[in-house]
């Protein structure tokens, strides 16, 4: 439904924000642009909405050359994170702008307008002003509003940032149905991990304007595309070594690295692969060592920090229950080896 | 997006070409470049006079003491009728613009009327004191009708915010309000300024004897002395003068930042505390005092029959006047002054939305406008009078055409009011609400008018209802210009005023409360047209 | 409006008459105190022929500036409004055609211009007026002489207009002047000033501000017009048999308005017949009650309340133009620095 091919986008005179970017998104697909503050997401979201010219590069929309086509001729729906509804009209006035713009008939206009109202669970506040509403209504009242216009694509800039984790939760949980009911495609940029492991089904990384990988969020976790990739992630620790032989020496031991070429490299052990070591390694499991930080109750389970030795970045594992050692122990951690991410080369290249 | 904006700004620009451009640079050349001695020596002599230095010092210091006490005034009242709801809040919003219609002449009596009847000694009758009163007096509704425009769709949550912190009322407005308010503020400011730096009647009547501004010595050297090198040259420091202040106003003139505006009916409430409760008391008691007290000496005067008291001077009205060729019949001329307010009412709505959307849009050529427009409120009224005279009296636009001069010359006064008072309400339109309409389907245009004009429809309103004020008092040039065709509330006025007797003082008394009486009631119907959008908000 | 059927009635008159032929228009050029009555001016109309046209272009000064800076075109065909004060100028800015008006031998030689440019039409006296009920209630004498005002028994009982800004205050100005002397003027005046005289900007401020009978102020002498006595008259609430105000005659300055032939006319003939209109019975008569000034011509009756109550000096006193001209400048200066500085 979306593509976009060597997009180059900048403000004014100003350097390129956007560098060479390609991205598609099928229709019926959440992706989630996930980037640092900077990193271009909204100036990518406002390059496929028509409101940022590109300097190079093209976007498809529905598999036409949409490039050139003003903003009112993309249809495409834009939900910003402070909901831009019009205060002069209520909340049907708003849902139904539009439809109103298509030239659909009143009657028709008030039938679809009904129609997404209770989709999104706000039939009773249809006659309501806007600024009668709560902050998680109005959203619901802004998405609402995109769709209605039934948009072949849907673009959602960090739309929950303002609301409190519940309500966000609950509010992602519901988009997803609607966007494939909708037969759409999204894409919805957050700076907030959680938020886009709750929704997407690929998630796009935007880091300094270039778009670094674009993949299933597990893939994405255990697998990032290069170092950057896994350190904004979090991913996991990332241990320098030298690889001798297909065998990486680092402060944390011996890793099995095969098809790694000699020299420097960082090895990413990622956190969803790594478990506690109570005597429970097979073969081909690695064992590094690590230094238990501290642990907290976290509601269903226990939230465990471990630093593992020559990582700068704590990690956070699970635990059912309490660790039986205290802060400063030393505790041990496997993980398959064919599950070690290694990246040649050193940090500095 | 932004280009079919800027093309907004050319009408208005047009427009001010001709009738003021023009008109001025007519009056300047033929002022300077035939004056013996060369273009400069007329300049070189008025800067050289120690009395014209004079006038111009007094001219800008009155003309600050005067904004200042009207900020003063005007901003708590404001305030209040801005933010809090109370009965008979309408009536006072519209009764505010009163003042404004009534001819200087008219005022100046009542003011001194006044002043004669408080004990001696504590405000003289005539002198700067009188002078900054009567100026305030007139000055009041630009202040409430700018700063109210903004400040009825002013969120109040940020200075509730701070309130909270622990921030005092007047800290509170100071740190939460006031930033976001700085542009309507710096509006009315400049506007203000500039009607008292270019003062004529006031100073005329209320100063003493002495007293003189630019303008009172530009009246003088044109039409007692026709010593029109003079004239223009006192018109270039004007100019300068003028041009000065609109470089000031450009640089308060930034944008504060973009603001969540809300409905007006929203952001009103009810005044809760003893505190709001005497803060809207004492407005009201200012107001009363302010412009209740020369009004009602006015309605007093105009009731009074011989030793006794009745409506006959507002019976004579009525009756047929001599069948004379110039006299006027004075509901004629009232039907005459509504129907001329109202077309240039209209014209100046319709050039003052296209200026500020122009302006609104950030171009240089809408910001160039926005500053442009007000140039006619700073200029002397005799010299673009006889610019007009001069450019228009023969034409398209002379004889009978000169029905449409009037309207247009109020126009030239009216479209900057309403610029500034829609201006400042469009720029705090959040882009993002404009983005999302149209990624909607909405064309530009369509996005203006379902964004952009709506939420200005109140402060439009405002400012329609503040032009036919200014056109209904004939500010400015229009006094000097032709009005063989159709003569209005002001001239009828000045023509009884110009002859000894008891009927003519009454007739004048009783024009004057009947046009003030009826334009309030217009300006109460303008501000609450309720058709479609406009208004809503 | 009311001029419009008349002059409807004109051209269905003219049309039916003479066959189709459009009245030709000539354009009056005055300020904004002219006025004319409407039966008299459409009686000239039909028997010219001519359609009036009558645009007023400001105050005196303001109408002769506009037509002095368009001398070559400006826009009508006769100027009326030119008074003593501004003569000179005008004639100087040769805005007029020569023109010797039919009825010239009636009028009174006293008000013969200089020159033929110009036609003499009316005259008023600015004389200081008394508020004779203040007076009678104080059983205080009515002044009489200029030399009274500055009497200390009359002390802070005068108002008089600035002659820099007002056209009355400049007649009485050069009143004083022309009685006492330019020197013993400017001593009077220091007198004046001594003895508490207001000063204001314009003649309805004064008037209607500050003179006891009309305004309700704090000063029954004023400077005003003969002519004020019998407007107190005609516009009393109700009738009076005798002027509650009075004239101080031996106070008075004659100025006598002129009307002339615009030299850019575009129809000189009709020019011609409308300002020898002027000097008509029919005009002259009309004159006092339409714009409270007296008629040159000594063979027309003034209206009755005029007869009864109008009281003009047997000496008039009137300053010759060209002095005023050349000394316009200097002495309203010295006004300004005897009395207002």
């Amino acid at each position: 439904m979306l593509r976009l091919s060597g997009v180059t986008a900048g403000y004014g005179d100003a350097p390129a924000v956007l560098q060479d970017v390609d991205l598609d998104v099928a229709a019926g697909e959440v992706v989630a642009l996930l980037g640092p503050s900077g990193s271009g997401k909204s100036t990518l979201l406002r390059c496929v909405a028509g409101l940022t010219p590109l300097r190079g590069g093209r976007v498809d929309i529905g598999g036409a050359d949409a490039t050139d086509l003003p903003v009112e001729r993309r249809g495409v729906g834009l939900v910003f994170q402070d909901h831009a509804l019009l205060p002069h009209r209520d909340v049907t006035g708003n849902v139904g702008l539009g439809p109103r713009l298509q030239g659909l008939a009143a009657s028709e206009v008030a039938s679809r307008v009904a129609a997404v109202l209770a989709d999104v669970g706000l039939g009773h506040l249809a006659d309501r002003p806007v600024d009668a509403l709560s902050g998680g209504e109005q959203q619901r009242v802004a998405l609402a509003r995109a769709l209605a216009a039934r948009p072949r694509l849907l673009l959602l800039d960090e739309p929950y940032g303002a609301l409190d984790r519940p309500l966000r939760e609950r509010l992602l949980d519901e988009l997803p149905p609607l966007v494939r009911a909708a037969g759409a495609a999204a894409v919805l940029v957050t700076h907030d991990q959680d938020d886009a492991l709750a929704v997407a089904d690929r998630v796009a990384v935007l880091l300094a304007g270039r778009l670094r990988q674009l993949a299933d969020p597990e893939t994405c976790w255990t697998r990032p595309a290069d170092p950057d990739v896994a350190r904004f992630l979090g991913a996991g620790p990332l241990l320098p070594v030298r690889v001798r032989d297909g065998v990486g020496e680092g402060p944390a031991g011996r890793l099995p690295l095969p098809d790694v070429p000699d020299g420097p490299a960082r090895v990413l052990l990622p956190a969803a692969r790594l478990a506690f070591d109570d005597g429970t390694a097979r073969g081909g499991d690695v064992v590094v060592p690590a230094v238990l930080l501290g642990s907290r109750f976290a509601g269903d389970h226990h939230s465990v920090r471990v630093e593992v030795a020559g990582s700068a970045h704590p990690v956070r594992l699970r635990r059912p229950a309490p660790p039986t050692a205290g802060p400063g122990a030393a505790v041990r951690l496997r993980i398959a080896a064919s599950d070690l991410v290694a990246y040649p080369g050193s940090a500095t290249q | 997006m932004s280009r079919g904006r800027t093309a907004l700004a050319v009408g208005p620009l047009a427009f001010l070409l001709l009738l003021f451009v023009v008109p001025l640079g007519r009056v300047l050349t033929v002022g300077l470049l035939d004056a013996e001695g060369g273009p400069l020596t007329p300049l070189l002599d008025v800067v050289a006079d120690p009395r014209l230095r004079e006038a111009a010092w007094f001219t800008l210091w009155q003309a600050v003491a005067s904004t200042g006490l009207t900020l003063a005034v005007g901003l708590p009242v404001a305030a209040v009728l801005s933010r809090l709801e109370f009965r008979g809040r309408r009536v006072v919003e519209a009764a505010v613009m009163v003042p404004f219609v009534l001819p200087t002449v008219v005022v100046g009596a009542a003011f001194v009327a006044l002043l004669g009847a408080l004990p001696s000694g504590l405000v003289p009758q005539r002198g700067v004191l009188p002078i900054l009163l009567a100026h305030a007096f007139f000055n009041v509704a630009v202040v409430v009708r700018t700063v109210g425009g903004l400040w009825q769709h002013l969120d109040p949550a940020p200075a509730l915010a701070a309130r909270g912190l622990g921030a005092g009322p007047l800290r509170a407005f100071l740190v939460a309000t006031l930033p976001r308010l700085r542009p309507a503020v710096a509006a009315a400011a400049v506007v203000v300024l500039l009607f008292t730096m270019t003062s004529f009647g006031v100073v005329l009547v209320l100063g003493g004897s002495g007293a003189a501004t630019l303008e009172v010595e530009i009246h003088r050297a044109t039409v007692r002395f026709l010593d029109l090198g003079t004239a223009a040259a006192l018109s270039v420091v004007q100019l300068v003068a003028v041009v000065a202040t609109l470089g000031v106003y450009a640089r308060l003139r930034r944008r504060a930042g973009s603001e969540r505006l809300r409905r007006a009916t929203a952001a009103r409430r009810r005044p809760r505390s003893a505190g709001e409760r005497t803060a809207v008391a004492a407005a009201l008691a200012v107001l009363g005092l302010l412009h209740g007290a020369p009004l009602a000496a006015l309605v007093l005067r105009s009731l009074r029959v011989g030793d006794g008291w009745g409506l006959a001077h507002y019976r004579t009205l009525d009756a047929p006047t001599r069948a004379a060729v110039l006299s006027v019949a004075p509901l004629e001329a009232l039907w005459n002054s509504i129907t001329i307010a109202a077309a240039a009412t209209a014209v100046a709505v319709l050039l003052g939305l296209a200026a500020a959307v122009a302006a609104a849009s950030g171009s240089r050529l809408g910001r160039f406008a926005d500053g442009a427009l007000m140039l006619p409120l700073g200029t002397s009224a005799v010299t673009l009078g006889l610019g007009l005279l001069l450019t228009f009296r023969t034409g398209p636009l002379a004889g009978r055409g000169a029905v449409l001069l009037v309207p247009l010359a109020q126009a030239l006064i009216a479209t900057p009011f309403v610029v500034q008072t829609v201006l400042p309400v469009l720029r705090d339109i959040d882009d993002r609400l404009r983005e999302a309409v149209a990624t909607l389907g909405a064309a530009p245009r369509r996005v203006r008018r379902e964004v952009d004009l709506p939420i200005v429809s109140r402060a439009t309103l405002v400012a329609a209802g503040f032009a036919f004020a200014i056109s209904v008092g004939e500010f400015g040039a229009t006094v000097f210009v032709a009005r063989a065709t159709s003569p209005t509330v002001p001239v009828a006025i000045e023509r009884a005023l110009g002859l000894p007797g008891a009927v003519n003082l009454g007739r004048a008394l009783a024009l004057s409360v009947l046009l003030a009486l009826l334009t309030g009631v217009v300006v109460l119907l303008v501000d609450r047209v309720r058709v479609g959008a406009l208004g809503r908000f | 409006m009311r001029r419009s059927l008349a002059t409807i009635a004109t051209g269905a008159l003219l049309v039916a008459g003479c066959g189709a032929e459009a009245p030709r228009t000539v354009t009056l050029l005055t300020h904004d105190s002219f006025d004319v009555s409407e039966e008299v001016l459409a009686a000239f109309e039909a028997e010219q022929g001519l359609e009036v046209r009558v645009v007023p272009l400001g105050d005196a000064g303001a109408a002769l500036n506009a037509v002095a800076l368009t001398a070559d075109d400006p826009g009508g065909d006769v100027l009326f409004g030119v008074d003593s004060t501004f003569l000179t100028r005008a004639l100087a800015a040769d805005v007029f055609l020569p023109h010797l008006a039919a009825d010239l031998d009636a009028v009174d030689p006293s008000f013969l211009p200089p020159d033929d440019r110009v036609t003499p039409v009316d005259f008023g006296d600015v004389c200081v007026n008394a508020d004779l009920a203040w007076f009678a209630d104080r059983g205080l004498a009515v002044p009489r002489t200029l030399e009274d005002l500055a009497d200390p028994a009359y002390r802070g009982l005068l108002v008089v207009q600035n002659p820099a800004t007002s056209s009355p205050g400049l007649a009485f100005l050069l009143g004083t002047i022309e009685r006492l002397g330019e020197e013993d003027a400017f001593r009077y005046w220091a007198e004046l000033r001594a003895n508490d005289v207001l000063v204001t900007d314009g003649w309805t401020d004064a008037y209607y501000g500050a003179f006891t009978h009309a305004g309700g102020g704090d000063r029954p002498l004023v400077v005003s017009y003969a002519s004020s006595p019998p407007a107190e008259v005609l516009f009393a609430e109700e009738p009076l048999d005798v002027a509650p105000t009075g004239v101080l005659l031996d106070t008075c300055h004659r100025q006598v308005e002129y009307a002339g032939v615009l030299r850019g006319a575009t129809d000189v003939g009709a020019a011609r017949a409308l300002v020898d209109a002027l000097l008509s019975p029919a005009f002259q008569a009309d004159l006092p009650l339409t714009m409270f000034v007296f008629p040159v011509r000594g063979d027309v009756a003034l209206p009755e309340v005029f007869a009864t109550h109008a009281v003009l000096p047997d000496a008039p006193v009137a300053m010759d133009p060209a002095r005023i001209d050349a000394g316009r400048e200097t002495w309203i200066a010295r006004f300004d620095a005897v009395v207002l500085r």
